[in-house]
């Protein structure tokens, strides 16, 4: 009998110890194997090689009240930005506006923004909103600001309906975004206008009709957002490009050799046109094609109207770069800068952010401002828990627009207009709440959404470099 | 995870200790043995009938099927019945010694002052203590046995010799677990010794049966959890999605955990098992044996008896 039990427990004693399985992969990121395509993996926390940035390092930023930590019980909304490119000035927007609306709602608990940049990697998007959907159980997303990033998230905010909110993300195959067969609505929201609109704006920037004599080069992105503005541009213009390259934008940091290689091979072509649609590292493009002869005319897109291309001008007027600088012009949404919602919130900016770029930099702040505020408007005309679906269906109430699709639809005692804005926010959400049919009258102009999501109408400017001021001058495109 | 297994192992050493608090008294083990409990009872019948020669070899042979320090008492008082008291004081001594703290302590003083009494009379003059006394009365004819009025009962009270023997389990009464009792058996308490002793058998049998099933399945479940959890490996390496790897990580965790669980309560399940199992049938087994080496000896009284080697 003792012995009985004494085997067992000796049993009980090895099977313990060899239960005692070690699943770990790693100490160290160079204990990692290289991925089969050949990217890197790095070693978490629990010592796993995982692709992409460890999630406990991923959106460890989380604002709700300047100068203090988010409350426990306060809304959950995520940031997708980018710390590689021009989304500073985003950030601060969404900043800007989240203290506002915590400041003014009088009910229900305050937002939270978790901010994630997902630049380091990329991979770094979908694990950022896998993360923020599973872990912090976000009810909307401000972002991606590339369209490259929103289509890397797509399979996450189909899957777990949580709807986003682009300021920035303009490519036309956004709109076309299915699940299977079947049509994706009040999900992929975005405040920026597709480059349907921009694609023949473009175009109409080359001479009319275009000389024969003359060459055209087109160089763009790799990505989604390139992809389909090109396509856009050669379906718009009666002359096709002689010459098209293009390169890739690699996550963390641009390929300066590849931007030479395509930079090189425009030189050698000769063309008296360029038109350049550049995205992240667009300054790294221009000064690439200051190698062109001056007599070539470059255009770009809303890529080259970015602070990091201001920071080319060189202090001397005369200077080759600066030269080179005044010949390049190009197109970009613009904001509606003489509204008072406009004004208001720049004012706002310059205050709250007195060290950084005029908001006027980039014309995404105000798309940026806006997109928090539609948000926050959805979330504030909640009257129960607050879920994504809820925020989707809100959302979906600013649906006032004409017929053609080319403008919000306004009522002459504007009885069905939203403004943004923080003394206006208990207004705005009341008619949320109360009733559809709504169009919103914010800083980049008056917003309202298609039932896929898609901003109707678009404001656009040509704009080009004053190297005197360090600023861009521009003029509305009618 | 450490405390995951500190609970399961003390919830197995409770169980295991369970096992142990079950082992069976001496008196029950005579009392749960059919062939013991007759020849006890046999013996007692012998001993009413003043058939004392008789008596003695049935004690004997229930002795050495079960050694219970109570058939020392029988023994004893037989011998003393027989005039061998000398044989008798060391069957008492000998029941006082074995056990720390006797059940029967008093009353076999009691005999023991008896026996010594009738020893110091019986020696010739000058002879005292018991260990002179004549080993030949062995082989001697027995003498008549002594009036009734010798024996004493556990009260102390004069009774009937047959009043004072062991008897593991009376008639009428079950028999305490560490309380085997001295106490008159009666003929038809040896009609049906051993019936309501093969029922609880059988569902000691039934339960560990049941018990052994089931910890075999409780092994066999942390055997499948284990592999489970060994696969979990292999899955880790297919994929580099850090979710993915967490999630199977969760998994392979939840598995080991119920993979412990099983192995534990298995263990100690299959352990109840073979251990009521024993108790239900042994005890038949045993009996089996012993009918047959009676069979093949041909006759009970063939059976050697070695019973210390004092008498």
């Amino acid at each position: 009998m003792r012995f009985l039990c004494t085997l067992t427990l000796i049993t009980l004693a090895v099977s313990s110890c060899s239960q005692d399985i070690h699943l770990t992969e790693c100490e160290t990121h160079s204990d990692c194997p290289p991925a089969a395509d050949g990217s890197m993996l790095f070693c978490t926390s629990k010592k796993l090689c995982v692709i992409g940035t460890p999630s406990e390092r991923l959106c460890k930023d989380v604002f709700s009240i300047s100068g203090g930590p988010a409350p426990p019980d306060s809304i959950a909304i995520g940031a997708l930005v980018t710390s590689s490119g021009d989304d500073r000035l985003i950030l601060d927007s969404f900043k800007l506006g989240i203290e506002q609306i915590n400041a003014h709602r009088t009910s229900g608990p305050p937002l939270a923004l978790h901010i994630c940049d997902i630049s380091a990697t990329a991979a770094d998007p979908l694990k950022s909103m896998q993360l923020l959907v599973t872990q912090r159980n976000v009810v909307a997303i401000l972002g991606p600001t590339s369209s490259r990033d929103v289509f890397a998230i797509m399979p996450e905010v189909i899957n777990n309906h949580v709807p986003i909110m682009s300021p920035s993300a303009t490519s036309p195959k956004i709109s076309e975004i299915k699940d299977g067969t079947q049509t994706v609505d009040r999900l992929f929201f975005r405040d920026a206008p597709s480059d349907t609109y921009q694609g023949p704006l473009l175009a109409q920037q080359l001479p009319h009709p275009f000389p024969s004599t003359e060459r055209l080069a087109l160089l763009y992105v790799d990505d989604e957002y390139g992809m389909a503005l090109q396509q856009a541009i050669r379906a718009a213009s009666l002359k096709q490009p002689d010459i098209i390259l293009s390169y890739l934008e690699p996550t963390n940091s641009p390929d300066e050799a590849e931007i030479q290689r395509v930079a090189e091979a425009i030189r050698v072509s000769q063309p008296d046109y360029v038109i350049a649609i550049t995205n992240l590292y667009s300054d790294t493009v221009v000064k690439a094609l200051a190698s062109l002869p001056m007599s070539t005319k470059i255009i770009m897109a809303e890529g080259g109207r970015s602070p990091n291309v201001l920071n080319l001008i060189k202090p001397d007027h005369d200077d080759p770069m600066n030269q080179h600088l005044r010949r390049i012009s190009g197109t970009a949404p613009a904001a509606d800068t003489k509204s008072t919602v406009y004004q208001d919130f720049a004012n706002a900016f310059k205050i709250k952010w007195p060290r950084d770029s005029e908001p006027e930099t980039s014309p995404y702040t105000a798309y940026a401002y806006d997109a928090v505020y539609t948000v926050a408007l959805a979330i504030g005309a909640i009257e129960n828990e607050v879920t994504p679906t809820q925020v989707s269906q809100m959302l979906s109430r600013m649906n006032s627009y004409e017929t053609d699709q080319r403008r919000c639809h306004i009522e002459p005692d504007r009885k069905n207009v939203v403004e943004v804005g923080a003394m206006k926010y208990s207004i705005g959400v009341e008619k949320v709440r109360d009733q559809s049919g709504l169009a919103v009258d914010g800083a980049s102009g008056s917003l309202c959404f298609t039932p896929h999501g898609d901003r109707v109408g678009a404001r656009y400017e040509r704009w080009t470099i004053n190297t005197d001021q360090r600023s861009f001058d521009s003029e509305l495109i009618e | 995870m450490l405390r995951y297994r500190l609970l399961i192992s003390c919830s197995t050493l409770s169980v295991l200790l369970l096992c142990f608090l079950e082992v069976p008294t001496h008196a029950d083990l005579c009392a749960r043995d059919a062939g013991c409990l007759r020849l006890v009872r046999m013996g007692i019948s012998q001993y009413q009938k003043q058939q004392y020669e008789q008596a003695l070899v049935s004690f004997k042979r229930a002795y050495v099927r079960r050694q219970v320090p109570g058939l020392l008492i029988n023994i004893g008082r037989t011998l003393h019945q027989m005039n061998r008291p000398a044989d008798a004081i060391t069957l008492f001594e000998r029941y006082l010694s074995e056990q720390p703290d006797p059940p029967h302590r008093e009353q076999v003083q009691h005999f023991l002052a008896e026996a010594q009494t009738r020893a110091a009379a019986s020696a010739p003059e000058g002879q005292t203590g018991t260990t002179e006394q004549p080993a030949t009365a062995e082989a001697g004819p027995y003498p008549q046995p002594p009036a009734a009025t010798t024996a004493l009962s556990p009260t102390g009270i004069h009774d009937p010799p047959d009043s004072a023997l062991y008897d593991p389990a009376p008639a009428g009464r079950r028999p305490a677990k560490n309380a085997p009792q001295l106490s008159l058996s009666t003929p038809e308490s040896d009609a049906k010794p051993a019936k309501p002793k093969r029922v609880i058998r059988k569902a000691w049998t039934i339960v560990g049966g049941i018990a052994l099933g089931l910890g075999v399945a409780g092994v066999l479940t942390g055997v499948s959890c284990y592999a489970v959890e060994l696969s979990a490996k292999d899955q880790l390496s297919q994929t580099d999605n850090e979710f993915e790897k967490l999630a199977i990580l969760g998994s392979a965790q939840t598995m080991n955990t119920t993979s412990l669980a099983g192995y534990a309560v298995g263990s100690a399940l299959i352990v109840t098992g073979i251990v009521s199992l024993a108790y239900g049938i042994y005890p038949t087994l045993r009996e089996r044996w012993a009918h047959r080496r009676v069979a093949i000896n041909g006759s009970s009284h063939a059976i050697e008896f070695t019973f210390g080697g004092t008498y």
